[in-house]
């Protein structure tokens, strides 16, 4: 059937818009902000403040983390229902958030000004906060600065840097060395100026205000005033409002304001009791004393200076009309150009790059026709008329340059490799949009013809771009990592910095630290904790509460329901800062003046303040260096093949239209494969059965939710079964105008270009507005944008004679690409790398596992299953042993030898040890010998032991513990880090001591296996486990002789769960059994009923229907489930009791 | 007499024992100092008490 949604379209928004957000906050936490819009508002005018009796200059949002208790949406919102029309967003010494509001505030009518609340070391070792306001784009400047200084940049050593980053705050001489241009509000309570006031000593009071007036000038300086009914604040105003006086310095009323609403003062709590480690009651003295921290309404606030000095509140009105800096519109911010040659002009440089390697790429006579050659002259011409039209030459320039850097690091890295540097394989790879692009084909951004698979451009690059193109590359990691250093090295780390992300609270882990905080019991609280979901809801944590037995009698108890309404208020809002997977920005003028950045956690990396939407929001040139994992295993194999087989695979030249290899797709025997060997496409590969590397483009691209959500995936199928059964059967098409366009996905939407394209097509869009539409859905755009948009669509559609219902339909579909969708040059690229490693995986098979064991971790599947999924392919996987295995898996013959640092307390460093010593002074002789010689700490070495790397010795693994216990009885000390300590410090002989004892039984070797490697080479627990489940429970392998539609009962270790939300409560569990792997349906019902069972189980027995459709994968639709647990099923003779 | 200041307490919600109070702090003709509470639950015309400190 048809999966359209059915909703009306009145509703249609809405619905997409909560199920949208369901799943952002299932999947989308590597940044918690709103999502801004690109093109910004118009500017609001001055004027906006006539009449107005107070702006609230002081302001903390959730980017003053673990401080501030309500969002940007909700502060900017509330303001606005209260009548204010200037918000100044001052968070704690960072400015996280300040883009991201300035936009938001713009778009609401807000004025917005940029702030910042700075923490000062002061001699005497206190610190005290001071309040800054951007006047100008010279004081926003500072304020970056004063941050960036705040957060450790001019630190050089590791434990300055350390101190800045957990105690943020400039010195009183960085303070006075940025002042231009900057509005400074004496502080809150906190504030140096109050804190000596209130503590009686007003002639420190008076020389702290004239060193800022001489600091700020006379113009710049205002006496804050904070009234939240906190005891000692009417004094303490009142004493700084008789000092302001005498000094002649102007007052001004703040509010101090921590949340949007009174009743978000628990949550303030909690947070600082997070921040603090402590829990409520352990956190008096650190807790605001009250809930007036919340955003009042101008008239109010007037009300409450108006006591204190008439020019209180008028003041903060003064003060907004002055700070004119509009962050949405005069950062500045210019792309960097590099040094021309010659005297070219950019334009002519770009061509020129291009022309270069036109010949190269076009110009095989027996590859290419003259209409080819022509084609991608025609395209070339055009992208280079919109990039000069755009002024995108720069941009493009830097990202050639970047890629002459990789190619030159790659070269490095690869070292004496050839099958890495002889063949064509490229430093890194383009993915997303920017494939579509034959500027970025020519100059080594991506590795896709775009003529020869017809990749649309105009969503990378159109007539009416608003923002810049997104530009993504994947490296594999050895590259990256020094792609980066060296993007230091050439721009500096003034110019240079990665993109931040602020990790959001999810459910989880919000359950968990407030539960702390509340002082309730950890038990329950792990249990709560792991049951929930990212997309749970305050309901349904309330039901679980109330359906769990540790927890259903005391639901109703204030503690609990206190934990179920903050936990939801706390998801989604920033934890703490990190760098982004890859994204860095690059600037010509130093950083720092257009972002604060801090120095990162890893040695050498800055950091700068934004996460990749305010970068983008700014226009600055971000560059993507993705660390693709495949890549890594993909250029491991290639060298193992050339190191074991003498052969040179150049995987750009390899055959692909290898039936074999497709075979193999189309089968679903994709275990290890990029991006077709999640359950889901295992599934629906030998329905679809993709025979070339088009097909494959569509594969990679159909399981995501927008085509899910759009209703592609049914239709697909569905009419690529026809097409199979009758080549020449027609179509359907939703309407004759996109024929051309959804031809080659048989008539439904699958790639984001389609949308674009369609919206031209169907309803005449020109490219800009079509853009404009995609971005409006990705982005948070209201309910009324997007029925413009329908109107647009509609009327458009019917103009050109399309039937309303069918271009109603149609916007429906286009609807679901709100959600995320491939482009299809993404897909092209994609599907390039799943054939590439298919292919590895059919021919090369030893060295593709290898190359994925030393690319962990990675993709869908855990390494025990690989493990096992190797074994059924014929490669045997031999355990780690201390005289013949690396400290990475290597190939030995047509077997992977896993490495030594898989060994859990081993560690790479251990690992690498090991294999160091050997590799100088010959294999170790015995356990003492390697003791001895390797200086590994105790629990390493045991670990060695207890899985087996010992065993080529003669003693079992017993006997090699017990002599282990004699040697390190004289041991008092021994790590990696005092070699002096490494030898025993006598050797005695402990022969005397040695003692003939029992092996380990075969399940505890295999426990152990799993234990400290997460695999084991040889046996799995449902061998073992099986016998203690009694009769007519099946294994894999019986079920695969099933005739179908049989009820079955079925056992296994649950290896992947999976709850896709398109699948409306379904829950996915692929068991794993000694034979293979089994896929299980869980009903939204029973996953309800057995919550525990689904979520938390590692054994689970099922019961159900078999259902069989030809060709398809089987799949037990689950009736009943249940845990079992090893210790009950379990039937061994009773082992030895020993010691 | 006149109000010398006003505050307000709000301390262990996630408890029984939960406290919101106003606390006035009168400063009487005679020179005397005087503070009393009123827990906001209570009607604003109920209740008041004198702190002692």
């Amino acid at each position: 059937m048809h999966s359209r949604p059915t909703l009306a379209p009145a509703d249609s928004w809405e619905a997409f818009e909560a199920r949208r957000d369901a799943q952002e906050q299932a999947s989308a936490f590597d940044t918690p902000r709103s999502k801004a819009p690109r093109v910004p508002g118009a500017p609001i005018p001055l004027d906006a403040l006539d009449g107005v009796p107070y702006v609230e200059l002081h302001t903390h949002s959730n980017y003053s983390l673990l401080e501030g208790a309500s969002r940007l949406s909700e502060l900017v919102d509330t303001a606005v229902e209260q009548g204010h029309r200037a918000l100044a967003l001052t968070d704690h010494d960072g400015m996280f958030g300040a883009m991201e509001f300035a936009h938001a505030a713009t778009e609401s009518g807000l004025r917005p000004i940029t702030g910042l609340e700075i923490t000062v070391a002061e001699l005497d070792g206190m610190r005290s906060h001071l309040t800054l306001l951007a006047e100008t784009r010279r004081g926003y400047a500072n304020l970056c600065r004063l941050s960036s200084i705040a957060f450790g940049i001019n630190e050089t050593a590791v434990k300055g840097k350390q101190e800045r980053r957990l105690d943020p705050c400039v010195t009183v001489e960085d303070l006075c060395a940025h002042t231009e241009g900057v509005i400074l509000l004496t502080g809150c309570r906190t504030g140096r100026l109050a804190q000596l006031v209130e503590a009686g000593r007003p002639a420190a009071a008076r020389e702290v205000l004239h060193a800022y007036l001489d600091w700020f000038g006379r113009e710049q300086v205002f006496v804050e005033l904070v009234d939240n009914l906190v005891f000692g604040d009417r004094p303490r105003n009142e004493a700084l409002v008789r000092l302001a006086t005498e000094c002649g310095v102007p007052v001004v009323g703040t509010g101090d304001v921590h949340y949007h609403a009174r009743e978000r003062h628990r949550l303030q709590d909690v947070l600082v009791a997070i921040h603090h480690r402590k829990s409520l009651d352990e956190s008096h003295r650190e807790r605001r004393p009250n809930d007036e921290f919340y955003l009042r309404s101008p008239q109010e606030q007037a009300q409450r200076f108006e006591a204190y000095h008439p020019e209180a509140a008028r003041n903060s009105v003064r003060i907004a009309r002055r700070c004119t800096f509009d962050l949405t519109a005069d950062l500045g911010y210019r792309l960097p150009s590099p040094p021309m040659e010659h005297g070219r002009t950019p334009i002519e440089e770009l061509e020129q790059v291009c022309r270069r390697r036109f010949g190269a790429k076009y110009g095989d006579r027996m590859r290419f026709t003259d209409d080819d050659r022509a084609n991608a002259e025609a395209r070339l011409a055009e992208e280079l008329r919109l990039i000069a039209k755009h002024d995108l030459t720069g941009f493009f320039l830097v990202y050639h340059q970047v890629m002459q850097l990789a190619t030159e690091v790659a070269a490095e890295v690869r070292g004496p490799s050839r099958a890495r540097s002889v063949t064509e394989l490229p430093s890194g790879r383009g993915r997303g949009s920017s494939v579509s692009s034959i500027v970025c084909y020519l100059i080594g951004l991506s590795h896709i013809d775009p003529v020869k698979n017809r990749l649309y451009i105009r969503r990378f690059l159109n007539e009416e771009m608003h923002s810049l193109p997104d530009i993504d590359l994947d490296f594999p990691r050895d590259i990256r990592a020094r792609l980066i250093e060296r993007v230091y090295e050439v721009w500096g780390k003034d110019h240079a910095a990665l993109v931040a992300t602020l990790p959001a609270y999810r459910f989880r882990s919000a359950i968990r630290d407030v539960g702390k905080v509340l002082n309730l019991p950890p038990t329950e609280i792990d249990r709560l904790a792991k049951l929930a979901t990212p997309y749970d809801d305050l309901q349904k944590l309330d039901e679980e509460l109330h359906r769990f037995a540790g927890t259903a009698d005391v639901a109703d108890g204030k503690a609990w329901q206190d934990l179920v309404l903050i936990a939801s208020q706390l998801a989604g809002f920033p934890r703490h800062l990190s760098q982004h997977v890859g994204g860095m920005v690059i600037s010509s003028e130093p950083l720092i003046d257009y972002v604060p950045c801090q120095p990162a956690a890893w040695p050498n990396r800055y950091l700068c303040h934004w996460d990749k939407d305010s970068i983008d929001d700014a226009r600055m040139v971000k560059i993507d260096f993705l660390g693709l994992a495949m890549l890594s295993a993909v250029e491991d194999s290639v060298d193992l093949i050339e190191r074991h087989r003498g052969h040179i695979v150049d995987l750009s030249r390899i055959p692909f239209d290898d039936e074999a290899v497709y075979d193999d797709i189309c089968r679903g025997d994709t275990v290890g494969v990029f991006q077709i060997e999640s359950r889901a496409q295992i599934a629906m590969l030998p329905r679809t059965q993709p025979r070339s590397l088009d097909d494959l483009a569509v594969q990679v691209s159909i399981v995501r939710p927008g085509p899910i959500v759009g209703g592609a995936v049914n239709p697909y199928v569905r009419r690529r079964e026809q097409r199979r059964s009758d080549p020449n059967c027609a179509i359907e098409m939703p309407h004759e105008s996109v024929r051309d366009v959804l031809e080659e996905t048989l008539g439904v939407v699958i790639f984001q270009e389609q949308v674009l394209q369609v919206c031209e097509q169907m309803a005449g869009f020109s490219a800009g507005e079509a853009d404009a539409f995609r971005r409006a859905m990705s982005r948070r755009r209201s309910k009324q944008a997007m029925e413009a948009y329908r109107l647009q669509f509609t009327a458009g559609a019917t103009q050109r004679g399309v039937p309303h219902a069918v271009a109603e339909r149609m916007f429906e579909t286009l609807l679901g690409f709100a959600e995320f969708g491939f482009p299809k040059s993404h897909g092209t690229a994609f599907a390039l790398l799943a054939y590439q490693s298919t292919w590895l995986k059919r021919y090369y098979a030893p060295e593709y596992t290898c190359g994925l064991f030393n690319s962990q971790p990675m993709g869908f599947y855990q390494p025990h299953v690989l493990t096992r999924d190797a074994q059924r392919h014929g490669v045997q996987v031999l355990r780690p042993d201390v005289n013949a295995s690396d400290a990475i898996c290597t190939v030995e013959q047509s077997a992977v030898r896993v490495g030594l640092g898989y060994v859990q307390h081993v560690g790479g460093a251990g690992a690498r040890r090991v294999e160091e010593v050997r590799r100088a002074e010959g294999d170790y002789r015995s356990l003492f010998d390697f003791v001895q010689r390797t200086g590994l700490p105790r629990r390493a070495t045991e670990a060695l032991i207890q899985i087996g790397a010992f065993d080529a010795f003669g003693l079992n693994r017993r006997e090699l513990l017990w002599q282990l216990g004699l040697f390190c009885a004289g041991m008092q000390r021994s790590t990696l880090t005092a070699l002096q300590e490494r030898q025993l410090h006598m050797q005695l002989p402990t022969e005397q001591d040695e003692v003939s004892l029992h092996d380990f039984n075969p399940y505890q070797r295999m426990a152990a296996d799993y234990a400290l490697m997460s695999l084991s080479p040889d046996a799995h627990p449902m061998q073992f486990l099986r016998m203690g489940l009694g009769e007519g429970v099946l294994s894999s392998r019986h079920l695969q002789a099933l005739p179908g539609t049989e009820r079955a009962t079925v056992a296994g270790l649950v290896v992947c769960r999976q709850r896709p939300l398109t699948a409306r409560g379904i829950v996915f569990l692929l068991l794993e059994d000694e034979f293979g792997l089994m896929n299980v349906l869980v009903s939204r019902e029973l996953a309800s009923e057995h919550r525990d069972v689904v979520h938390l189980a590692q054994f689970v027995v099922a019961e159900g229907t078999l259902e069989v459709r030809t060709g398809e994968q089987r799949t037990l639709v689950a009736t009943s489930l249940r845990e079992f647990l090893p210790a009950d099923a379990l039937v061994m003779p009773r082992g030895k009791a020993w010691g | 007499m006149h109000v010398a200041e006003v505050w307000r307490v709000v301390e262990a919600w996630w408890r029984d024992d939960a406290l919101e109070r106003t606390y006035v702090r009168l400063q009487l003709d005679d020179g005397r100092a005087l503070t009393l509470f009123h827990d906001d639950e209570e009607a604003p015309d109920d209740g008041w008490h004198e702190q002692h400190y």
